[in-house]
């Protein structure tokens, strides 16, 4: 029950996060500018809880950003697995959970997740414009990546230890 | 602190075989599972279409009815001048039926227009679609012509109950017959990369060497019938210049499309009203 307490937070707060940049998305459209915050979908579930809760919500969460998305079904699900996986495997290098460093974290993944979805998006043709509004909503989604971190993971944090489900080191395999 | 575990591999030999379940998947348990989801996150996005609905309604009842009276009066006389032009546009549909009647000429297929809201905008480096309020509900199926005040919008692309999403012009693997304004010859319209802060645009390619286009006299670019999809001479964009290809028989330029387009909140569909034709459009997509 406390491993399902604690993925329905992550989940939800995923969703949430999801749904806000969607609609901020359509918001901005005018200005030709689409914003990626995928990094956030992973950091609270890899670095904070057990892997049997984690891994399926980042999963969930890819499935459901697939759907909202006119992308092939799948193709997020595997990149956030993926980067959950990697980071999964090097948390124990992150002893720190302040919120500074959850923010460089996520920062730094949702780069990576950036940099995979323009590979598999890459164009034949009009290279140099891509490439310029690849960087420059890089920039834009790095500065709100970060900014957002502050407030979800805390978000999370707390709704974690409202539900009295807050993981113990001994879970955290 | 935390220990290295020996089991920190397993989740990557978990992905690993997620990865070979998802590959062997057949592809209608994706479907489901894709619509299913689809499905299930709709209604958020149809909610905050509404809640924007309710914004703008208060929003209108805080103007004077000074405002209200002006804005009235102008859609009064907007209204006038389009019941005039509807009124010119049904004589000549007659004059057109009557015509083909004389030469046995078959009709073309006949179209009704469902308007719809937009839901919302997906316009990326990657993809350009938006999702607007109707569905399979309204008769909408994949493949139908999307229009607006300004001209062509795009194309439906998926279908779902309450929604659909419309693949837009500008999007990088949109493809439609077009013409120029004034010449029957058919070119080819392809939508192209947009840059951030800038107007949306797209491309023409087998462009007869005897067209012209200058900043100073830009030829517009309208629909074609040959696809079926769209009416014939509905507006796709402004070209400006052309410049021969590589292989010098013809000639390719850049559309500058509507900058409405980036921003829509209403469009309307354009539904076959044939059912031979809706059976074929259904099937082909």
């Amino acid at each position: 029950m406390k491993l399902f307490r604690q993925a329905f937070v992550a989940l939800t707060a995923n969703c949430l996060v999801l749904f806000f940049v969607l609609e901020l998305n359509s918001l901005i459209s005018f200005l030709s500018i689409y914003l990626t915050v995928g990094g956030i979908f992973i950091v609270y579930p890899a670095l904070s809880m057990p892997a049997r809760a984690g891994f399926p919500v980042v999963l969930l969460t890819g499935a459901l950003w697939d759907a909202a998305t006119p992308v092939p079904f799948g193709l997020f699900l595997f990149f956030l697995g993926a980067l959950y996986v990697g980071l999964q495997r090097i948390r124990h290098r992150f002893r720190s959970r302040r919120s500074l460093h959850l923010a460089f974290v996520s920062s730094g993944v949702n780069l990576l997740l950036f940099v995979m979805i323009g590979l598999w998006f890459l164009p034949s043709v009009g290279l140099t414009d891509y490439l310029l509004r690849f960087f420059f909503e890089l920039i834009l989604s790095e500065a709100l990546v970060f900014l957002l971190s502050f407030w979800i993971f805390s978000l999370q944090e707390r709704s974690v230890d409202l539900l009295g489900a807050q993981p113990v080191p001994d879970e955290m395999t | 602190m935390l220990r290295f575990r020996p089991k920190a591999g397993n989740p990557f030999l978990i992905l690993g075989l997620l990865f070979l379940i998802w590959l062997l998947l057949p592809a209608a348990i994706k479907r489901i599972g894709q619509n299913a989801l689809y499905e299930f996150q709709a209604p958020s996005a149809v909610l905050a279409s509404y809640i924007e609905d309710v914004g703008a309604y208060w929003s209108v009842r805080t103007r004077s009815k000074r405002d209200l009276i002006e804005t009235g009066k102008e859609l009064s006389r907007l209204n006038a001048l389009y019941r005039i032009q509807a009124g010119e546009t049904e004589a000549l549909r007659a004059y057109n039926l009557r015509l083909r009647d004389l030469l046995d000429i078959p009709p073309p297929p006949g179209f009704r227009y469902e308007v719809a809201q937009v839901v919302r905008r997906d316009l990326s480096n990657w993809w350009q679609y938006i999702t607007i309020r109707k569905g399979r509900s309204a008769g909408i199926v994949p493949g139908n012509g999307v229009v607006f005040s300004g001209g062509i919008v795009g194309r439906v692309r998926e279908v779902y109950a309450y929604t659909s999403v419309v693949e837009l012009i500008s999007s990088r693997t949109f493809r439609m017959a077009a013409h120029f304004s004034g010449d029957t010859r058919p070119v080819r319209y392809e939508g192209a990369l947009i840059p951030s802060l800038t107007n949306p645009k797209g491309s023409v390619r087998d462009v007869p060497s005897d067209i012209y286009a200058s900043p100073e006299a830009p030829v517009s670019l309208v629909s074609s019938r040959l696809g079926g999809v769209f009416p014939d001479g509905l507006l796709i964009g402004e070209v400006r210049y052309l410049e021969t290809d590589s292989s010098g028989l013809f000639q390719s330029g850049i559309v500058q499309l509507n900058e409405d387009l980036l921003d829509l909140n209403e469009v309307t569909v354009i539904v076959l009203t044939d059912p031979a034709a809706q059976e074929i459009f259904g099937s082909n997509r």
